[in-house]
């Protein structure tokens, strides 16, 4: 078994795995304020919180999955096969992360979505109850 | 000699594991403790008391559940034969365990969303008839 090799990759995996995942997180939820505030209609404090709370649940979730995927089970005897294994690694994570990335961006549009509908509930009742 | 060599690592497998996954259980649970009392108080529909109550109480399970899980993975820990050993299972354990609150993260926040929208739905019509 070729250890040196191994701790290459793991050298490069890591680092390119949570740097990913930190410029993903951070480019979220720097833009995901706006929705937030518009979701709680507002009111700025319980949307700051609900956002900091979404981001600590993508941080836990992606790098604990970069974290569980890091074993090789068996050696990597080239260079070539070094290459390979990490595309396949690197590239898989990024897979997951697209797609958590899209299910956080998909809680984010119902969330608003639910909102102006509710808001719009709200105000059609206010109205009605205004004309009686 | 071999014996002991495998112990050695299994050791600093543990002492790099246990302060880390102890750092991050407490991190979260502080950071969850801090932002969740916006909701407790919404939920208590006001009552400030009784919302940093529950969420003191909420923290120390918080905490128990997980540290306990962290301190019972140590009993199923594979003999580490090598230096790489070391990295590669602290990962998995350390995976793991984030994965695993990552997961009870966001179920909370689901029953936390279940509970505000049956609040809401009970509060609105009531609403709607006093007006």
């Amino acid at each position: 078994m070729n250890n040196s090799l191994i701790v290459t990759a793991y050298s490069i995996y890591l680092p390119v795995a949570l740097l990913l995942t930190f410029y993903v997180a951070r480019s979220l939820f720097k833009n995901s304020k706006v929705f937030m505030i518009d979701i709680f209609n507002g009111r700025e404090e319980i949307a700051l919180c609900t956002n900091r709370l979404f981001e600590v649940g993508f941080y836990l979730l992606n790098v604990g999955f970069a974290l569980l995927i890091l074993h090789i089970s068996d050696g990597i005897l080239t260079n070539r096969e070094l290459i390979e294994r990490l595309s396949y690694k690197i590239g898989g994570f990024s897979i997951y992360l697209g797609i958590s990335l899209f299910l956080n961006l998909y809680l984010f549009f119902r969330g608003k979505r639910k909102s102006s509908e509710h808001r719009m509930r709200t105000e059609i009742a206010n109205r009605q109850l205004g004309v009686q | 000699m071999w014996s002991s060599s495998i112990m050695n690592y299994n050791i600093t497998a543990y002492s790099i594991y246990l302060p880390l996954a102890f750092a991050i259980t407490i991190k979260v649970g502080v950071s969850c403790y801090i932002n969740g009392a916006h909701y407790l108080v919404e939920l208590m529909q006001g009552n400030t008391q009784l919302a940093h109550t529950i969420n003191r109480y909420l923290l120390m399970g918080y905490l128990l559940l997980n540290l306990g899980y962290t301190a019972v993975t140590l009993s199923f820990w594979p003999g580490i034969q090598s230096a790489l050993g070391v990295i590669t299972s602290c990962s998995f354990c350390l995976g793991c365990l984030m994965l695993l609150l990552g997961v009870m993260h966001y179920f909370n926040m689901l029953i936390t969303y279940l509970i505000r929208k049956k609040i809401n739905n009970h509060v609105s019509p009531l609403k709607l008839q006093v007006l």
